[in-house]
């Protein structure tokens, strides 16, 4: 949200009366798309059964998000793709696979939107969507502009990482050997001679990478993360001594304070013993 | 990386690996698509909270001052106004922000914990809070929570910005602000005794009904026998009332959380007397006594003298380090929480590694271990403490317990429950209080002149058996001619009368508070015997019946009767 010099209430990123008034369709259109999509899944299976596993996933839907919708799709191909097999492997089956993605975006971006309306009463929820459908919803235009706006860049912008997701997948992909190959690649990689240089020139870029990596997430820390990085590491490494230090103090410590206990009481008793007796 | 995120790349690891073994493209595509896709998302947050939480800059205003330091007033609400600037070019994550606020401070309606995008240029947002209690209040500064969108990833961050105001106790204003008229207001010498000038000053105040006790020379004849009844001229007296308070600030005035301690009712009825008797030109010093010992306040009038002695109240009411000996879970957790608040960038695992732990065994007790390796590794780390000393923390209780908290305490809580637990070390039974308290009144007897009111502010309800070593001292006061008032704050804020020992309901907490108030009952009641038997005064309570007793005293000694009856 961009806000110039302006305030802003504490529910700042609360939906705008714009774009709250359509939470109600958003819910429903979540809802409507895993539904979809696992209405299309196996479709030899029974329709009790169908209902029953579409129902146990909406209800997971609110703490897990996408997650058993992409097992569920995971489980539908691993049975029912055949190997080998050529359908998904051209453009339709990136099409598929960035529509599968994107769904998978849609809902874990709105699982807000399902916890709060599972925290609601459900009249209130209907409420919503009959609001939503009866078109009573109010717009200040400037404000509706603005929403709009923002929402198609974003949506703009998670397509475009997921094209590019799905892209460089494919990409890598193609570039991976496969099991048919991989013994034809392997034999090959053997038998060259520049495997050795290739070899050698993998590790080294790979320390490189390793190096980079950790200069990076070294400088990303702060003063009191790098001192308590330093500790924690020689603590790790010296763990096993200063454990039989700490603990053989501990037990001085312990020995010397029953001793002077046991001494205490000795001169107790010492004092009342020498007490002089009573005389008649 | 938070649980959904784990969740997700575990089955799609798992598909991507049976996709190679059966060759199934789709089920490859898919998995390695939603395996990159983490990986993107990883690599923008990692961009973003590296950027743009660098971009976030905070200016925050109490009562409309930045200065780090000031003054509040406690039971005043305080105005609170945030001013974020940000970069413009940030990609919008999304922010939550909390202004982190001590336990001395109450915020209403939880407006101090804002969510925004970062994407902003510059932005305000206000809060309302209530200062609980008298003493020291430190905010320390944001603690910040960044997210993605998708709930993949979660960073969290502390962004000090201090400030450290000194809150001095609450009063009520009693009566007039300028009750009487003095021309002279000076301390009478040694020896010259108060009645030869009572009720005889220069100036005539009012007329009213003769009461028994009066002295006859003040008796308006002529207007009695217009009314046919005896009038009594009541004139300005001339003579200062030196108040001297004592004030207790052991270890059970000090439990309780800010606002409901004991201390702060004291400080309350204290500052209400003060204030009451400095309208009147009357004098006002203080003697303040804890275990670390007993400080002096001068007697003081005016304005002045008042800021000084509210600025001492404010000073005594910080909660000194306490000694526990005793290390409960409520302790640890209760300061990893404050470390999670306050200090969220030390407890990330990639910095505060735990050591391998074959034992305990047990799953729950592991990880109690766990929490307290990085709790020490936190503690020694802020504390500058060596390694050892670092690994002594989490074996030796005692040595835990101290630093927890000593560091609860700099975080800005009250005092936790095991250091009440401190027996054997003569507060706890009474006997070290009785003992400062009388070596207090005696200090002030001999310091004092004539016409003075001495007004106990203590918690000596818990020390009624040991009331006998302190009555000495009480009886030295009285056999000066000096008053006493003693003000026992009930931890219930109730007068323990018998309505208030009748349960209002069956329900166990009703039940306990009406046997509690039975208790406290029986206890005031010794009390109030003991007391008055010898000629002090007694209120049962930290309210403003507590103000008027000891004002009645003022008034008493002002007029120099011996009591409201009129016994000289």
């Amino acid at each position: 949200m961009n806000l110039q010099d302006s305030s802003f209430s504490p529910t700042v990123l609360e939906p705008t009366h714009e774009t709250s008034q359509f939470s109600g369709l958003l819910i429903v259109s979540v809802i409507a798309s895993a539904v979809g999509i696992l209405f299309l899944l196996a479709p030899e299976m029974g329709w009790p059964l169908r209902i029953f596993v579409t129902t146990i996933i909406l209800l997971t839907l609110k703490y897990w998000g996408s997650v058993m919708v992409l097992v569920a799709v995971q489980a539908d191909l691993f049975f029912r793709e055949p190997p080998r097999s050529a359908a998904l492997q051209g453009v339709t089956g990136m099409l598929i696979v960035f529509l599968i993605v994107a769904l998978l975006m849609f809902i874990n971006r709105n699982r807000v939107l399902l916890k709060q309306a599972a925290r609601r009463p459900l009249t209130s929820v209907v409420g919503l969507i009959v609001t939503a459908f009866r078109s009573e919803i109010t717009f200040d235009s400037g404000k509706a502009m603005h929403e709009i706006s923002r929402m198609l860049g974003a949506t703009i912008r998670a397509m475009a990482l997921l094209v590019g997701c799905v892209f460089v997948s494919r990409v890598l992909l193609g570039m991976l050997p496969n099991r048919r190959t991989i013994n034809n690649d392997l034999r090959g990689w053997m038998l060259d001679e520049s495997s050795v240089l290739q070899c050698s020139l993998l590790l080294t870029g790979m320390i490189a990478a390793w190096i980079v990596c950790h200069e990076i997430s070294w400088r990303q820390l702060t003063r009191n993360q790098a001192r308590l990085y330093l500790r924690s590491v020689f603590l790790t490494i010296h763990h096993a001594d200063l454990r039989m230090v700490v603990r053989g103090r501990l037990k001085l410590r312990q020995r010397l304070d029953r001793e002077k206990k046991q001494r205490e009481a000795a001169a107790f008793a010492c004092r009342t013993e020498n007490l002089p007796e009573f005389r008649r | 990386m938070t649980g959904l995120a784990r969740w997700l790349a575990l089955p799609a690891i798992a598909g991507l690996y049976l996709g190679i073994l059966r060759e199934q493209a789709g089920l490859m595509l898919l998995s390695l698509s939603v395996l990159v896709w983490l990986l993107v998302e990883w690599l923008l947050f990692t961009w973003r909270v590296w950027y743009e939480l660098r971009q976030l800059k905070f200016e925050r205003s109490v009562n409309g001052r930045t200065e780090p330091s000031g003054i509040l007033w406690a039971g005043r609400s305080v105005a609170v106004e945030v001013r974020l600037t940000s970069s413009f070019l940030g990609m919008g994550s999304i922010v939550q922000i909390r202004d982190v606020v001590p336990e001395n401070m109450e915020v209403m309606d939880q407006m101090n914990d804002v969510t925004t995008r970062s994407r902003f240029h510059s932005a305000v947002f206000r809060y309302r809070a209530t200062v609980l209690g008298a003493g020291q209040l430190h905010l320390p500064g944001f603690h910040i929570v960044m997210l993605d969108r998708q709930g993949f990833f979660r960073a969290e961050r502390f962004i000090p910005q201090t400030q450290t105001f000194r809150v001095l106790p609450a009063f009520q204003q009693v009566g007039d602000p300028q009750p009487l008229v003095k021309r002279i207001n000076s301390q009478p010498q040694h020896g010259i005794h108060r009645l030869q000038r009572s009720g005889m000053g220069s100036e005539l105040l009012e007329l009213r009904e003769y009461v028994a006790g009066d002295p006859p020379k003040s008796i308006a004849w002529k207007v009695s026998a217009r009314r046919d009844k005896l009038m009594t001229r009541q004139y300005e007296s001339e003579v200062p009332v030196r108040l001297q308070l004592f004030i207790d600030g052991s270890i059970g005035t000090r439990t309780g959380g800010f606002g409901l301690r004991l201390l702060d009712q004291m400080n309350f009825v204290a500052a209400s007397v003060a204030k009451a008797a400095i309208s009147a030109g009357d004098p006002v010093g203080a003697m303040l006594f804890d275990e670390r010992g007993l400080r002096r306040i001068p007697a003081a009038t005016g304005d002045r003298g008042f800021h000084r002695l509210l600025d001492a109240l404010s000073d005594f009411s910080v909660n000194p380090a306490p000694i526990p000996d005793r290390l409960t879970n409520r302790l640890i957790e209760t300061a990893m929480g404050v470390a999670a608040d306050q200090f969220p960038e030390l407890l990330e695992g990639s910095v505060n590694h735990v050591p391998f732990l074959l034992f305990p065994i047990s799953p729950w007790a592991h990880s109690r271990l766990r929490e307290r390796y990085r709790l020490a590794a936190v503690i020694a780390q802020l504390y500058r403490l060596s390694p050892v000393k670092q690994l002594q923390l989490v074996y030796d209780d005692p040595l835990m317990a101290t630093f927890a908290q000593h560091f609860l305490s700099q975080s800005g809580l009250s005092w936790m429950e095991p250091v009440v637990s401190i027996r054997n070390r003569g507060f706890h039974d009474g006997l070290a209080r009785m003992e400062i308290l009388s070596s207090a009144l005696a200090r002030a007897v001999s310091q004092a002149r004539d016409n003075e009111v001495f007004v106990v502010f203590a918690d000596l309800l818990e020390c009624v058996p040991s009331l006998s070593h302190l009555m000495p001292a009480v009886k030295l006061v009285l056999a000066r001619h000096h008053r006493v008032a003693f003000v026992c704050p009930s931890p219930t804020f109730l007068r323990p009368t018998a309505e208030s020992t009748v349960s209002r309901s069956v329900a166990a907490e009703d039940l306990l508070l009406a046997a509690e108030q039975i208790r406290m009952r029986e206890l005031a009641a010794r009390l109030q015997f003991e007391l008055r038997r010898i000629g002090a005064t007694v209120s049962i309570s930290g309210e403003s019946g507590a103000i008027h007793l000891v004002l009645s005293q003022m008034s008493l000694a002002r007029t120099g009767r011996m009591a409201a009856g009129g016994v000289r």
